[in-house]
């Protein structure tokens, strides 16, 4: 139990922190950049989604 | 048995191609971070005071202290001090603009330093210069203070906030000892 806490902290921090980044990198971005990020990351989780479904998570 | 397997290596390949997808997209996003943030009009600016040159980097005017307060330099009173201003151009078009320059004075314009159309090739560059005198300052009825150097092209507006100062008076040398 103690270890999935430990796991779901990490990820919980990892996730903050790409956050961050990309929310200080994304202030830098032309917005045509913008756009076009934004559909490539729907389509990172789209995909990712599909991939993970068929492995039957 | 046989067409379960079939399904399951067919879901195996498939499911390969939807994750080497989501990387390519990922590697999509990583290159356009990469690629847009070369591509843009950038400038430069080198302010030469107290002997020595100044470089003021196109990222320094995105912080968010130099954006409200302007990027400060600090000159001696009689000292010319010399700019010399750099605009790259990184887009696939050429950049027509008018660059000015001016200085102010607690909201009030007091001289202008330059007015110049340039054109800047394609991922060229193109620099203007100009040099603020004492005397111009004290033609306009200013003295040591802090001034304002605006410069401006496009959208693009620039601040620099000079300090003048009286230049230290170095005592003379005591005279030799016998």
């Amino acid at each position: 139990m103690r270890t999935y806490i430990l796991y779901g902290f990490g990820i919980l921090l990892c996730v903050s922190g790409v956050g961050y980044l990309a929310a200080e990198y994304v202030k830098y971005l032309s917005e045509p950049g913008k756009l076009t990020c934004l559909i490539l990351a729907t389509a990172v989780f789209a995909l990712l989604g599909k991939y993970f479904q068929d492995r039957d998570w | 048995m046989k067409g379960q397997e079939s399904e399951s290596g067919m879901a195996t390949k498939g499911g390969g191609l939807y994750l080497y997808l989501a990387l390519a997209c990922f590697a999509g996003i990583i290159a356009i971070f990469v690629v847009d943030g070369y591509l843009g009009i950038y400038d430069t600016l080198y302010v030469t005071a107290q002997e020595r040159e100044q470089e003021i980097e196109p990222d320094y005017w995105q912080q968010p202290w130099v954006k409200e307060q302007g990027y400060r330099i600090a000159a001696e009173w009689g000292e010319p001090v010399h700019f010399r201003y750099e605009i790259d151009n990184r887009t696939f078009s050429t950049y027509l603009t008018d660059v000015e320059a001016s200085l102010w004075k607690s909201g009030e314009e007091l001289i202008e330093l330059l007015d110049e159309d340039i054109a800047v090739a394609s991922f060229g560059e193109a620099t203007v210069d100009w040099t603020l005198r004492a005397e111009e300052l004290e033609a306009a009825g200013s003295g040591v203070g802090e001034y304002t150097v605006q410069i401006r092209h496009g959208e693009v507006e620039r601040r620099v906030v000079l300090s003048y100062r009286y230049p230290a008076e170095v005592p003379p040398p005591p005279p030799p000892m016998r």
